[in-house]
């Protein structure tokens, strides 16, 4: 439903308005639910939404920030982008179906903090429209396949558990199947820890099947996308052959409540061991930094070398020019 | 232009035609200048001593690999880092398409004050690039305007090389300025080392073996022998076997002409790719390794 009045972090209401599908719960909703919601269906209240920049603070209507990739109009600041507007992004339009998962052990723990977790699990599917916390799609980019893994950030904020760890593994069996390359994008505030032990064994269960992908010499890229703050993420970016970011894109260890909702000021605040981007290529972490919106176009151009191996054609001549090589050493 | 000492008759005509455009400019006495030039030039380039050839291969406006990549590779994609610690500025690479091939390129470059600087991380950049040819079957591709410093970089440097000795792709090296060190091993374990004409490579710097020659003796006079003893220019590392061919350079340099010389080097490169994309993995790799194995090994007696 989506609608339960408090954030997902507990009894804490951010004074910041949320987003659309987003786990931060908008001013409007926590503010006026009592009221609204005896005549409102959802779906209105949801298009009703403005959203605020937590980066220069001007408002954007919710459809216009989501027409425009969540990429603020004014000041590019790229915010957290859900799975299925990811797919959209980067897979060529009606060439791609989504892969159902296989069910993961859903709370194996029986977890309770201040809130039942199954709970947290019900409301975090109804407000993201997804079952989890990564989705998988095959489908085209620029007309070759691709098998792409999405962290869905609206999901209680892309947090790897056991669920999301099956569904990378899922996505890289499934690149091997169809000898096709594989992409991840990033974007968790860090491990499911409701999921305990399960949660903590997706690491290497993810290692595993990355090494599969890579003795097939099936190219890996990854996206980094905001944020990067999962163990499991750090692992794609040491493995993959070429790793894009976004512009604004951190990468570093999870917050103390790795629920706390994204999209806001102090999501973006400074934070011990936390780097950007930028920051990230001069370290050697990654290589290239890309727009949102030309992000589709360098995978399919590095995808169109990395999977052309040498042409079976034969080219003799380069046109209009002869090599002059001096093939006798006239004065040694 | 920056003219090297040897090169004063030429700044003298250069002078002289600048000031004739300047003036106007007039068609006739204008081509005899430039046919004067062209003749002084070919006429000090044609018999260039080693010591100058290094000066050739230092020229500060000599192409730089990273320029000489972004001529030849075609919708050149740059990667950077090495995967652990840094980027190094100093080395280029990426993926790009020469002709119709995709390619790694890697390039060598020199710092722009000439001091030698860590490199541990290019190093290790190089080898991941190395790695990136070899897991997606495409040639590699060196072009080396320096060779890296290898001061506090020998593990980085080993496994680099180790990568290039395993390599089951074609890997063609050029040798574009002076390279010293042992980094400059690199470009020799290619399966095709190619060298511009006035590039140079030796085990030390010119400057590094003149400390064999007794002190107190003239300076300029010992660099020059020096480089005479090293034997480090192309013709002669052509004539002992350690590069494969030499790569003719414009009239008067790779620096008057750099984009033309780069497209010498696309010419080159794309035959030696023609020829080693046929050869098969395995043999190509061993083929590398015999070829190695030879240098040091006294000639079995007739
Ligand atoms: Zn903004």
């Amino acid at each position: 439903m989506g609608f339960g009045g408090r954030a997902p972090s507990g009894s804490r209401v951010e004074p910041w308005p949320g987003i659309t599908g987003g786990n931060g719960m908008s001013w409007l909703t926590n503010f006026v639910r009592p009221t609204l919601r005896r005549w409102i269906s959802p779906r209105v209240l949801r298009e009703a939404q403005w959203v605020t920049c937590p980066k220069c603070g001007a408002t954007v209507f919710h459809r216009d920030l989501d027409a425009n990739w969540r990429i603020c109009p004014h000041c590019d600041h790229h915010l957290t982008l859900s799975a299925a507007r990811r797919f959209d992004l980067l897979l060529d339009a009606e060439s791609w179906a989504r892969i159902e998962i296989p069910g993961a052990p859903a709370d194996p723990l029986k977890f309770r903090d201040a809130r039942r977790y199954g709970e947290r699990l019900k409301e975090a599917a109804a407000q993201s429209r997804e079952a989890e916390a990564v989705a998988v799609a095959h489908g085209r980019i620029d007309g070759r396949g691709a098998v792409i893994a999405a962290f869905e950030p609206h999901f209680l904020c892309g947090t790897a558990g056991a669920a999301a760890g099956e569904a990378v593994v899922a996505a890289a069996e499934l690149a091997v199947l169809q000898d096709a390359p594989l992409l991840v994008v990033t974007g968790s505030q860090g491990p499911r820890i409701p999921d305990g032990a399960f949660a903590l064994l997706q690491l290497p269960r993810v290692i595993l099947a990355l090494r599969k992908v890579a003795e097939r010499n099936l190219p890996l890229i990854v996206v980094l996308a905001d944020p990067a703050f999962d163990p499991i993420s750090e692992a794609l970016l040491q493995q993959a052959d070429v790793v894009l970011a976004e512009p604004e894109a951190r990468l570093g260890p999870p917050p103390a409540d790795p629920f706390a909702p994204m999209d806001t000021p102090a999501f973006l605040a400074p934070r011990g061991g936390v780097v950007g981007a930028a920051a990230a290529r001069r370290r050697g972490r990654i290589d290239r930094i890309a727009d949102r919106r030309d992000i589709k176009a360098e995978i399919a151009a590095i995808l169109d070398i990395l999977c052309r191996p040498f042409p079976s054609a034969t080219i003799l001549a380069y046109p209009g020019q002869e090599t002059k090589l001096i093939d006798a050493a006239p004065d040694a | 232009m920056l003219f090297l000492d040897f090169e004063d008759s030429v700044a003298a005509l250069e002078a002289e035609l600048a000031e004739l455009r300047h003036g106007g400019g007039g068609g006739e006495e204008e081509a005899r200048l430039k046919a004067r030039i062209d003749r002084q030039l070919d006429a000090l380039y044609g018999r260039l001593t080693p010591w100058q050839t290094v000066q050739v291969a230092r020229h500060p406006e000599r192409p730089g690999a990273r320029e000489v990549i972004r001529v030849l590779g075609r919708g050149l994609i740059e990667l950077a880092g090495d995967r652990a610690e840094g980027d190094d500025p100093l080395v280029a690479g990426g993926i790009a398409r020469i002709k119709d091939h995709g390619v790694v390129l890697i390039g060598h470059d020199r710092a722009e004050d000439g001091a030698p600087r860590p490199a541990a991380s290019g190093l290790r950049k190089t080898a991941r690039l190395l790695r990136l040819a070899e897991r997606f079957r495409l040639p590699a591709v060196l072009i080396a305007a320096a060779a890296p410093a290898a001061e506090d970089a020998g593990p980085a440097l080993r496994a680099c090389l180790e990568t290039a000795l395993d390599l089951r792709v074609p890997l063609v090296s050029v040798a574009t300025g002076a390279l010293a060190g042992p980094a400059a091993a690199l470009s020799v374990c290619a399966d095709a080392p190619l060298m511009l004409q006035h590039a140079c490579l030796s085990v030390v710097t010119p400057e590094a073996a003149a400390a064999l020659w007794p002190e107190g003796g003239d300076a300029a006079r010992t660099l020059s022998a020096a480089a005479d003893s090293l034997h480090l220019t192309a013709a002669a590392l052509l004539a002992q076997g350690v590069i494969d061919a030499v790569i003719a350079e414009p009239r008067g340099g790779a620096h008057r002409e750099p984009f033309a010389a780069a497209r010498e080097i696309g010419a080159a490169l794309l035959a030696r790719l023609e020829t080693l994309r046929h050869v098969d993995g395995g043999l190509l790799r061993a083929r590398r390794r015999e070829r190695l194995a030879a240098f040091g090994r006294a000639a079995a007696a007739p």
